[in-house]
C-alpha cells in the first residue's frame, strides 16, 4: 500500500489561527523594538546624549513611527483579506475587476506627497544643520584609523617632551582607544585613514563617519554632559574589526584642562581610568 | 541565426562538426544534458547548480550566526569568518538570487510567450555553462590554502570588496582574485543572458501577444534583462580596474599614488543598486503571476504594475550614493540623493497596494504557492519601508553599516526574493516534473520558513539599533546584543530546518507527487495549455492570443452581469476533456544540441587561472575560447530535412 503524507495524518494548521498569532508575535516584536529606547546599552543609538545623535534620533522616529502604522496597516490588511476572501467550497468565481484607475492613480500621487512633506522636508534643514562646518571656535580634533586602532591628535595641547600636538598613545589590540573631549562644547572631529577603510561611530554622540585614506572628513560632535561613550569601527577593515574600540571621555572644562595639563607633561600615557572590557577578539591581529 | 553552410567548402573540418552534432544528436542520458540547447533543460540545470549553491550559501549562513551565537562563541576565528562572510554574501547574490531567476527564465519565458525555444538556444547554453564555471572558480578558492588547517582561501574584503581593503597589501593571498575575477566571468554569462532574453521577448511572442497583452512575469524579466546589460559592464570596468591594481600594479584606487578608493565605491554601487532591482523585479513579477490565479481574478491595474516596474528600473540608476552617505559627498549630494531614494520608495509602494488590491475580492486558494506569494508581500513590505527609514540621510548615519542595515536587506532578499522564488518552484515546477508537490509539507515548509525568517532577521532590527556594527566576528556581553543575537541563530536554524522539509517534499513528489496534469491551478497564461512536462518542441501549434489572460479567456466567458463562467462544463477543472493529442511534433525543427557553448565557456576559468598562477595558462584558456566560438559559428545550423 502506498504511503501518502496525507494518511500520515499530519496536523493540519488552521491557517487563521496561526496567522493570527503570528501577527500577535510581531506586534510583541514591534512593542519590544518600541521599548528599546529606555535600556541602558552603551551604543545604543536612541539614547543620545549629544546634540548630533539626538537630532538623528528624531529624525529616525520621524521616520519610524509612519512605517511602523504603514506596516501594521498593510499586515492587517494582509491577514483580514486571507481570513475574509479564502476559498470555500461551491465558491463563485468573483468578478473579474481589472483595476481602478482613479484610485491607483491616488495611490500613486498620495503617499508621494506624504513621504515629501512629512519625511523629504523635514529631513533636509537637519541634515544641513548636522553637514555644516564645524564651528570656527570649535575644538579640534584629529581621528585616524589604523589597523586595527584608532588614535588622536589634539593640535590645542602641545606634548612637552616633543613639542608637537599631543598624541594618544598606542593601545593593546583589542582594547578601546580614549578620546578625551570637553563636555558641552562642539568638537571639530578631522576623520581620516591610514591604510583601509574604518568608520568612527560613537552611537551615542553621532552617527558614523567613515575614515578613508587620502580625504579628510570634518564633522562635528557635542557631548551633553560628561560621560564615557562607547563606539567602535564600523567598517570592515580586516581581522581586528571587532576589537577596534573607541571610548570618548567627555570631561567638563576644568577636568579637561587637568588632564591635557597632565597628559602633555606625559605623566600618564598608560590610561587607568579603563575603557570598556577588552574584546578578547579571536583574532585581533594579523 | 541560421548559419548558411557554404556547401562549396566542405572541408575536413566541416565533416568532424557534421559529425560531432551528429553524434550530439544522437546522445541520451548525461550526454544529452551536456550538449542540450533546450531551454527547460537550461532551466532545470540552472535551477539545480544554484540550489546547491543556496546549501553552499545556507550552511555559510548557519557558521557566522554559531559564531555570533554568544559572545566569544568562538567557532571560528577573526579570519575565517571574514572570508565566509565574503563568500556567504557573495554567493548568495551572484549564485543563487541571480541564477534562480535566470532558473525561471529559462524555463517559462517562452512557454509563457507561446514560443518553441529562446532566440538563441546556443547563446542560452553557453549562459549557463558559464556562470557554473564561474560559481566552481569562485568556490574554489576555499581551497587555494590548506583547508584541512583551518586556514580558508576563500576572498576576505566582504561582497562589496571596498577599497582598498581589497589590494594587494592588505588582501594578500589570492582570495579577492579569484573574487574578482570569478565576478567577472559571472558577468559575461549574466550579459549573455540578458541579451538573449530581451532579444527573445520583443521577437518571438506568439501572434496576438502584444507587450500589452504580455504576463507581468514576462514583463519583469523583460526589465530585469535590460538592467542587466547596462549593470554588468560598470561592474566589469571596476572589476577590471581591481584586477589591474591587484596583479599589475596599477593604482585605479591607490591613494598613495593619486588613485582613489572611493571611485571603487561609486561604481560598485552604481551597478551594485540596479543589482538590487535585477533580484527583486523577477520576485515581484513572479508573485504578480500566482496571486491572480490563487485568487482567480486578474492583476488589480495591470498597467500599474507594469509602469511600476520599468519606473523602477529607470530610478534604480539614481540611488546609489544612499550606499554611501557616510563617505563624506556632502550635504548635497546627500540631499539629492536622499529625496530619490525616498521617491523610488512610491512605484514599489504602488505595487504592494495593486497585489493588495488583487487578493481583495479574489476567491483565494491558500495552496503553498499562494502562502510563499502572500509570505513575500507581507516580508518585502517591511523590508521597503524599513528602506524608507534609510533614505533619512541623518538618522541613516546612525544605522550605516549596523545590523538594522542587514535586517533591511535580508527582508528585502530572503523575505522578498527568496520567498517569491519558492513561491515559483512550488508553482510552476510541476509543470516540468509532471508531479505536484505535497501541499501539506509545502505548508510546514511555509510556516518553518516565515517564522525562522522573522526569528532571525527581525531582532537584527533592534540589535542594529542597539548599535551593533555589522560583519563584526565577536562582540562582548554588556551591549545588550546578546538576546537578539540568540535569537537570530536559533531563526536561523529553523530556517535550515524548513530547507530541510522542503528538499524531503520535492524528493518526496518526484516519486509519489500526484500527477500535475496540464492545468492544475487553473492557470490564466499559455504555460497551462500545454502537457506536464511539455514536450520538447512545447508547442505543437503556435497559439494564437487574443487578450491577456488568454488562457482564461479560452476556459471561462462572461455572462450578462459580468460573471465568468466556463466555457465549457468540466474545461475548468484539469483540462482532460481536451487534451492535445500528442502526435510526437512530426516536422517541427527544434535546433540541434552543440558540445562548442560549453568549450567556449570553459576558456574563461582557464584563462582566469592564469592570470593569477601562469600567464601561459592564459593563452591556453583563449585558445579553448577561440575553438569554442570558432566551432559554434561555423556549425551547420541544423540538420533536418532541408539541410
Amino acid at each position: 500500500m502506498r504511503m501518502t503524507v496525507s494518511k500520515l495524518r499530519l496536523p493540519r494548521p488552521r491557517s487563521a489561527q496561526i496567522v493570527a498569532g503570528l501577527f500577535l508575535l510581531l506586534l510583541i516584536a514591534l512593542l519590544a523594538t518600541g521599548c528599546i529606547g529606555d535600556t541602558d546599552t552603551p551604543q545604543n543609538t536612541l539614547a543620545p546624549e549629544g546634540e548630533v545623535a539626538r537630532h538623528q534620533r528624531n529624525l529616525f522616529m520621524l521616520a519610524m513611527w509612519p512605517a511602523l502604522v504603514v506596516m501594521i496597516l498593510v499586515e492587517g490588511a494582509i491577514v483580514v483579506t486571507l481570513l475574509r476572501f479564502r476559498r470555500r467550497k461551491n465558491d463563485a468565481i468573483p468578478k473579474q475587476t481589472h483595476g481602478n484607475t482613479p484610485l491607483e492613480i491616488g495611490w500613486t500621487i498620495v503617499p508621494t506627497i506624504i513621504i515629501i512633506a512629512f519625511v523629504g522636508v523635514p529631513m533636509l534643514p537637519v541634515l544641513f544643520d548636522l553637514g555644516r562646518d564645524p564651528k570656527a571656535d570649535a575644538y579640534p580634533i584629529e581621528v585616524a584609523g589604523q589597523r586595527f586602532q584608532w588614535s588622536f591628535k589634539y593640535p590645542d595641547i602641545k606634548d612637552a617632551r616633543t613639542g608637537e600636538p599631543l598624541e594618544s598613545p598606542p593601545v593593546v589590540p583589542g582594547r578601546a582607544a580614549e578620546l578625551h573631549i570637553p563636555a558641552g562644547k562642539e568638537i571639530a572631529l578631522t576623520i581620516t585613514s591610514i591604510d583601509v577603510n574604518h568608520s568612527f561611530g560613537v552611537p551615542r554622540l553621532a552617527g558614523t563617519q567613515d575614515a578613508i585614506p587620502g580625504e579628510q572628513h570634518r564633522i562635528w560632535i557635542k557631548a551633553d554632559h560628561p560621560g564615557s561613550f562607547a563606539g567602535q569601527c564600523r567598517e570592515l577593515c580586516g581581522t581586528g574589526h571587532a576589537g577596534m574600540l573607541i571610548t570618548v571621555i567627555a570631561q567638563n572644562q576644568e577636568d579637561f584642562d587637568a588632564w591635557a595639563k597632565e597628559a602633555a607633561a606625559g605623566v600618564k600615557t598608560v590610561p587607568e581610568s579603563g575603557g570598556p572590557e577588552a574584546v578578547a577578539a579571536t583574532g585581533s591581529g594579523e | 541565426m541560421a548559419t548558411e553552410w557554404p556547401q562549396t567548402r566542405k572541408s575536413g573540418l566541416a565533416d568532424a562538426l557534421r559529425g560531432a552534432r551528429e553524434m550530439a544528436d544522437q546522445h541520451y542520458g548525461i550526454w544529452s544534458w551536456i550538449a542540450t540547447v533546450d531551454h527547460k533543460r537550461i532551466g532545470i540545470m540552472y535551477g539545480v547548480t544554484a540550489f546547491i549553491f543556496f546549501l553552499t550559501g545556507g550552511i555559510e549562513a548557519l557558521l557566522l550566526r554559531t559564531q555570533l551565537i554568544v559572545p566569544h562563541a568562538g567557532i571560528l576565528d577573526a579570519d575565517q569568518y571574514n572570508r565566509i562572510l565574503t563568500m556567504h554574501g557573495t554567493t548568495m547574490v551572484f549564485l543563487v538570487i541571480m541564477p534562480l531567476s535566470a532558473t525561471f527564465f529559462n524555463l517559462m519565458i517562452p512557454l509563457m510567450i507561446g514560443a518553441r525555444d529562446v532566440a538563441f538556444p546556443r547563446l542560452n547554453a553557453f549562459s549557463y555553462w558559464v556562470f557554473l564555471a564561474g560559481g566552481i572558480f569562485l568556490n574554489v578558492s576555499f581551497f587555494t590554502k590548506n583547508v584541512f588547517s583551518g586556514e580558508l582561501g576563500a576572498p576576505d574584503c566582504g561582497w562589496t570588496c571596498y577599497s582598498t581593503l581589497s589590494s594587494k597589501a592588505f588582501s594578500p593571498g589570492h582570495g579577492v582574485d579569484f573574487w574578482a575575477l570569478g565576478v567577472q566571468i559571472l558577468g559575461i554569462a549574466s550579459l549573455a543572458s540578458g541579451f538573449n532574453f530581451i532579444v527573445t521577448i520583443l521577437n518571438m511572442r506568439a501572434p496576438g501577444m502584444t507587450l500589452f497583452r504580455m504576463p507581468l512575469f514576462v514583463w519583469m524579466t523583460l526589465v530585469t534583462s535590460f538592467l542587466l546589460i547596462f549593470a554588468m559592464p560598470v561592474i566589469a570596468v571596476a572589476l577590471f580596474e581591481l584586477i589591474f591594481d591587484r596583479l599589475f600594479n596599477a593604482n585605479f584606487f591607490n591613494p598613495d599614488k593619486g588613485g582613489n578608493p572611493l571611485l571603487w565605491q561609486h561604481m560598485f554601487w552604481l551597478f551594485g543598486h540596479p543589482e538590487v532591482y535585477i533580484l527583486i523585479l523577477p520576485a515581484m513579477g513572479i508573485v504578480s503571476e500566482i496571486l491572480p490565479t490563487f485568487s482567480r481574478k486578474p492583476l488589480f491595474g495591470y498597467p500599474f504594475v507594469v509602469f511600476s516596474g520599468i519606473a523602477i528600473g529607470f530610478m534604480s540608476w539614481g540611488v546609489w550614493v544612499h550606499h554611501m552617505y557616510t563617505t563624506g559627498l556632502g550635504t548635497v549630494a546627500n540631499s539629492a540623493f536622499g529625496i530619490s531614494t525616498i521617491l523610488i520608495g512610491v512605484p514599489t509602494g504602488v505595487k504592494v497596494l495593486n497585489w493588495m488590491a488583487t487578493l481583495w475580492g479574489g476567491s483565494l486558494n491558500l495552496k503553498a504557492p499562494m502562502m510563499f506569494a502572500v509570505g513575500f508581500v507581507a516580508m518585502f513590505t517591511i523590508g521597503g519601508l524599513s528602506g524608507v527609514t534609510h533614505s533619512v540621510v541623518p538618522s541613516d548615519y546612525q544605522q550605516q553599516d549596523t545590523y538594522y542595515v542587514v535586517a533591511h536587506f535580508h527582508y528585502v532578499l530572503f523575505g522578498g526574493a527568496i520567498f517569491a522564488l519558492f513561491a515559483g518552484f512550488y508553482y510552476w515546477v510541476p509543470k516540468f516534473t509532471g508531479k505536484l508537490l505535497d501541499d501539506r509539507l509545502g505548508q510546514i515548509h511555509f510556516w518553518l520558513m516565515l517564522i525562522g525568517f522573522n526569528l532571525t532577521f527581525f531582532p537584527m532590527h533592534i540589535s542594529g539599533l542597539l548599535g551593533m556594527p555589522r560583519r563584526i566576528s565577536t562582540y562582548s556581553e554588556g551591549q545588550g546584543w546578546d538576546f537578539w543575537n540568540l535569537l537570530s541563530t536559533i531563526g536561523a536554524f529553523t530556517i535550515a530546518t524548513s530547507i530541510l522539509v522542503f528538499i524531503i517534499n520535492f524528493i518526496y513528489s518526484l516519486r509519489r507527487g500526484e500527477a500535475a496534469g496540464h492545468d492544475p491551478w487553473d492557470g490564466r497564461t499559455l504555460e497551462w495549455t500545454i502537457p506536464s512536462p511539455p514536450p520538447h518542441y512545447n508547442f505543437e501549434k503556435i497559439p494564437v492570443v487574443h487578450a491577456r489572460d488568454p488562457f482564461w479567456h479560452e476556459k471561462y466567458t462572461e455572462d450578462a452581469e459580468g460573471r465568468p463562467i466556463p466555457v465549457v462544463a468540466g474545461a475548468a477543472n484539469g483540462h482532460e476533456g481536451e487534451a492535445h493529442e500528442d502526435p510526437g511534433g512530426h516536422g517541427i525543427h527544434m535546433p540541434s544540441p552543440s558540445y562548442f557553448p560549453l568549450i567556449a565557456a570553459l576558456g574563461f576559468p582557464i584563462m582566469a587561472t592564469g592570470l593569477i598562477y601562469d600567464y601561459a595558462l592564459v593563452a591556453v584558456g583563449a585558445a579553448v575560447l577561440f575553438v569554442g566560438i570558432y566551432g559554434w559559428a561555423l556549425e551547420p545550423a541544423t540538420e533536418g530535412e532541408e539541410a
